[in-house]
């Protein structure tokens, strides 16, 4: 499988949520309030060209607004290797969380 | 941040725009202008606009991030196809390795050694500011460096100058006999000094006190190293030493250990009040050069200001102090013995390097010039074998031209293909560097055994070394590399993939042109190297005029004071002892020396005439040491006014222009004046003996005096070449016999002799072993252009044979090319290596010249090398059927 970023994945699952509606904005600001933190839009930017390059995310042109001075939106969207990261890192992710929600501080799996 | 934000946009985009491609950088700012809008309604203007240009400032290291993401794909993408082919092409990989390796492996010894040179006296903490004062003595013609300045020089100076902070003084000692109760050892790194050099020098104290511990006579501060030996541990203070003899010396202190990387090794040293220099007014005078003084300056204080007022107080001292003892005014004394006299001063971090012709020094120095020799031959291997890297590349070209083709075609920039080609080269070099530091660790021990040091391959990793390493490691890729990205990218796609390439004329030209300096470093190196030995060789077997065969040396016989007759006389009548000889004065360094003047009779200030070895020696010596008699006769016991009476060698007869020299008479002043005045007796010239060499070939033959007289620190034995182990023995029964407890000490005066040439023979040594790597690079590499050319020509010998060539025949046409190579190799460098050596040699006042064999073993060598080394390859390529070779056209 595909080793992504933390963020890598996050964009992804945005992209993916957002779905008609992803584009640069929606997904700064979905990513802003799901973490919390004060992400940088470079930040976001980039490892969205990086998707796009690698081939986990498509683009396509979209509509412009007053706002963006006329610029024109690139909406992203799932590849099917992009989906099938995700269901990878998900299936890693079930294996590798199994039984945590139980978990406390003293105890590790195996003792 | 009241400006309108318009403005502020646009100039932020115009950074966007630079920073992110000019398609891409749309998108961005059409999100960045749409966020900026959302935040000016709900925040307002101000902060949208600090919004806006936070996140173009944090732009830049997600953008610096972006460039290196994709310049890691590349180079693992160049990574991995380089990788393949160094695999793919195993030999000529392996020949590159071995050969970088090699080189890598010679300059990293020689950073080794210069990092070691260079830590010489470093170690004292007050380095920068200790310099010692020198003195020059022009005369006949002559520099003669002198070490050393008259005892008041060191208090006048921190006296005079308030720029010297401290001094110190040193009167070198000969080797002492130092007893403890039982043990007893003779001491050779023995000196006598003052406190001062505690504060002057970094030796730390173990035990006693630095400020006073060399104040009073008969006191002595050993090393740890001396106190365990003697004393078993560190609490010695207050113990006693017998020293020659004297039973009561006091040890006052302990010093750590001087490390190996100092000028001076003292494992003694004796307080200098001991030696009661005021009493004998010569010896306390200024016009002495016996005290090594050295100077601690004042913080920031120039020492070249101090050079230069130096001379003004040495002169006016020593000016009167001439008038006293010689009762001449000093210009007077300069301008009758025809001398010049300067003085200066020399800092501590230049002496180790820097100082090698002094009398006076304490220690053999080394020479800054072993540092450029090994510099610059190490430099030399490694250039070979960039070259080796270089040839094989380009000859290997037509065979890449087609992958440097595809990738053009597929999209792949000039850039690209250099850099590919530069990687490749940096991972040889890497996979080089890993093979030279396990040949280091390999060679290390002969390495330290022929420089006489002791480094370890851990100080590799220490910066001083890992950084040089790590610069040529960049630097042997970056070389060998840049050719080859070069003369390969600049391939046509079009031309190479129709096939019609043109045969890389250049290249070939090139590659001959480097073969041909790759063999004139070697044939050098191979002329150095039979020079060198040739001249030790000759060292060894020519006749120095005496025979320094089968004579056994014993030392410390002057401590049996009028016993040591006895001994020669008991020795004399073993029947192995052929004959022996009571005198310190023998043909090899360090034995005693006298100079002193003598003049012919009719000379009116005999006390100015030039001073001349005289050498003391009993009625055996001529005949024990087997020196030829020229003219005249030896001493004789029979003749009671042979006291009276001396010999001269050929070279005096000539100094004196005596033309019948026997029944002349010489005035020989007594060095030691008493109250002030001279002695001086006239001798009688009875014979002339032939010269024989008693300094080392590199100097002519001086004049000399041999007088009768009592000198008994020696016992030369002449003995019968039967059962020398046995002679030993005897002789060193009857020393324990006669002097129990003192230490029995013998050499043999031929190993003596010969020592003289230890740094000879070392820069042939070193000439040796680098002119054998030479030649094994410049093989590798010719080895590898052989397997290459006779693989690329498998159908022209096929055809060849096909119609009647022998194997013999196309042996002939394969090599043929090499030797011309090397041929044209020893037509441009013999000459050089001529030049160079003919100057080496002559440093040689008797000397066998660089001759003829020299130059025809040097050609020989190298042409028979690259046979065997081309002939094999071509050998191979020859004897194979040419039925099997054209069947695949």
């Amino acid at each position: 499988m595909n080793m992504l970023t933390k963020l890598e994945e996050l964009i992804l699952l945005a992209v993916w949520k957002l779905g008609e509606g992803a584009y640069g904005t929606t997904i700064y600001r979905h990513l802003q309030s799901v973490t919390g933190k004060k992400l940088s839009l470079g930040g976001v930017y980039f490892p969205l060209d990086r998707l796009v390059k690698q081939g986990f995310l498509r683009v396509y042109s979209g509509p412009t607004t007053e706002e963006r001075k006329g610029l024109s939106r690139r909406y992203y969207q799932l590849t099917e290797k992009g989906f099938e990261a995700l269901h990878d890192i998900n299936r890693v992710n079930e294996i590798m969380w199994a039984g945590f929600g139980k978990a406390s501080c003293s105890s590790g799996e195996s003792g | 941040m009241t400006s309108d934000p318009e403005k502020l946009s646009r100039r932020g985009h115009r950074i966007l725009a630079v920073l992110l491609g000019r398609s891409e950088h749309i998108t961005f700012i059409g999100d960045l202008e749409e966020i900026h809008a959302g935040i000016i309604r709900e925040k307002g203007a101000f902060r949208a606009g600090l919004w806006y240009w936070r996140e173009i400032f944090r732009l830049i290291p997600h953008y610096i991030f972006h460039l290196i993401y994709w310049s890691m794909i590349m180079i693992k993408n160049y990574f991995i196809t380089s990788l393949r082919n160094i695999k793919n092409h195993r030999m000529f990989s392996m020949i590159n390795v071995l050969g970088l390796s090699i080189g890598l492996a010679a300059s990293l010894l020689a950073v080794f050694y210069i990092r070691d040179e260079m830590a010489y006296d470093r170690y004292n903490e007050k380095a920068r500011r200790i310099s010692r004062v020198k003195a020059l003595l022009h005369r006949d013609g002559q520099d003669i460096n002198i070490i050393g300045a008259g005892y008041p020089v060191g208090p006048a100076l921190i006296q005079g100058f308030s720029e010297v902070e401290d001094a110190v003084r040193f009167r070198q000692s000969d080797s002492i006999r130092v007893k403890a109760g039982e043990k007893s050892f003779r001491e050779s790194n023995v000196v006598y000094s003052e406190s001062s050099f505690f504060n002057v020098f970094t030796a730390p104290m173990l035990r006693g006190n630095p400020e006073n511990v060399l104040s009073a006579p008969g006191t002595v501060v050993i090393s740890r190293l001396a106190a365990e030996k003697y004393f078993g541990g560190l609490d010695v203070l207050g113990k006693n030493l017998s020293i020659d003899g004297e039973p009561d010396w006091t040890v006052t202190g302990v010093f750590q250990d001087i490390p190996r990387t100092s000028h001076f090794h003292f494992d003694m040293i004796l307080s200098l009040p001991s030696l009661e220099i005021e009493k004998d007014p010569m010896e306390a005078s200024w016009i002495s050069f016996n005290f090594q003084t050295y100077v601690l300056m004042r913080d920031g204080a120039s020492t070249a200001e101090l050079e230069a007022k130096l001379p003004s107080l040495l002169d006016a001292h020593m000016a009167s102090e001439v008038k006293k003892f010689m009762g001449i005014s000093l210009d007077e004394f300069l301008s009758r013995s025809g001398m010049r006299m300067s003085f200066g001063l020399q800092p501590l971090l230049d002496i180790h390097l820097h100082s090698h012709t002094g009398v006076g020094e304490f220690e053999a120095n080394s020479d800054i010039k072993y540092i450029r020799l090994f510099t610059a031959v190490s430099l030399f291997i490694l250039i070979l074998a960039v070259i080796n890297f270089i040839n094989l590349a380009t000859a290997r070209a037509s065979g890449r031209a087609k992958e440097v083709g595809v990738r053009k075609v597929l999209g792949s920039l000039r850039r690209n293909l250099m850099g590919q080609f530069l990687l490749e080269s940096m991972i040889v070099s890497v996979i080089a560097f890993g093979t030279a530091v396990f040949i280091i660790g390999f060679v290390l021990p002969f390495f330290n055994r022929m420089t006489g040091k002791s480094m370890v391959l851990e100080s590799l990793a220490h910066p001083d070394i890992l950084l040089p390493a790590a610069g040529l490691v960049v630097l042997i890729g970056f070389l060998a590399g840049a050719y080859p990205a070069v003369f390969l990218s600049a391939f046509q796609p079009s031309s190479i993939l129709r096939g019609n390439l043109k045969r890389g004329v250049k290249g070939g030209v090139l590659r001959r042109v480097l073969v041909i300096f790759q063999f004139c470093v070697s044939v050098v190196m191979i002329f150095g190297t039979l020079v060198v030995f040739n001249q030790l060789r000759y060292i060894q077997n020519t006749s120095v005029g005496f025979n320094k065969e089968q004579v056994l040396i014993l030392e410390n016989t002057q401590l049996l004071g009028d016993r040591a007759d006895v001994l020669k006389e008991k020795m004399q009548r073993y029947p192995q002892v052929v004959n022996a000889s009571l005198s310190g004065f023998l043909p090899i360094p360090s034995s005693a020396r006298m100079r002193i003047p003598v003049a012919r009779m009719e000379d009116p200030e005999p006390r100015s005439a030039p001073p001349i070895g005289v050498w003391i020696v009993d009625h055996d010596y001529i005949d024990t040491l087997e020196i030829k008699i020229a003219s005249g006769r030896k001493f004789s016991r029979e003749l009671e006014s042979d006291s009276g009476a001396v010999l001269l060698n050929q070279a005096a007869v000539r100094f004196f222009g005596f033309d019948q020299p026997l029944g002349e008479s010489l005035l020989i002043v007594d060095s030691s004046p008493e109250d002030g005045i001279f002695q001086k007796s006239a001798y009688s010239v009875i014979g002339v003996v032939e010269d024989f060499h008693f300094e080392s070939l590199r100097e002519a033959i001086k004049p000399m005096v041999l007088s009768l007289g009592k000198s008994r620190s020696r016992l030369c034995l002449r003995i019968q070449r039967e059962d020398v182990a046995g002679t030993i023995e005897t002789l060193r029964n009857e020393w324990t016999a006669l002097a129990a407890g003192e230490p029995f000490e013998y050499s043999f005066l031929d190993e003596r002799f010969n020592r003289m040439y230890d740094s000879e023979l070392r820069v042939g040594r070193i000439f040796g072993v680098f002119a054998g790597l030479a030649v094994f690079i410049g093989c590798l590499g010719l080895f590898g252009l052989a397997t290459f050319s006779a693989a690329k020509r498998t159908k022209e010998i096929g055809i060849h044979k096909v119609f009647g060539a022998t194997a013999a025949d196309v042996v002939r046409m394969l090599v043929r090319e090499y030797l011309l190579l090397v041929g044209i190799a020893n037509l441009i460098a013999l000459p050089i290596a001529y030049w160079l050596m003919s100057g080496w040699v002559r440093r040689f006042a008797y000397n066998v010249g660089v001759g003829w064999v020299g130059f025809a073993a040097t050609t020989g060598l190298t042409i028979l090398i690259a046979l065997v080394t081309v002939g094999f390859q071509s050998t191979k390529a020859a004897s194979a059927n040419p039925a099997r070779i054209l069947k695949y056209e």
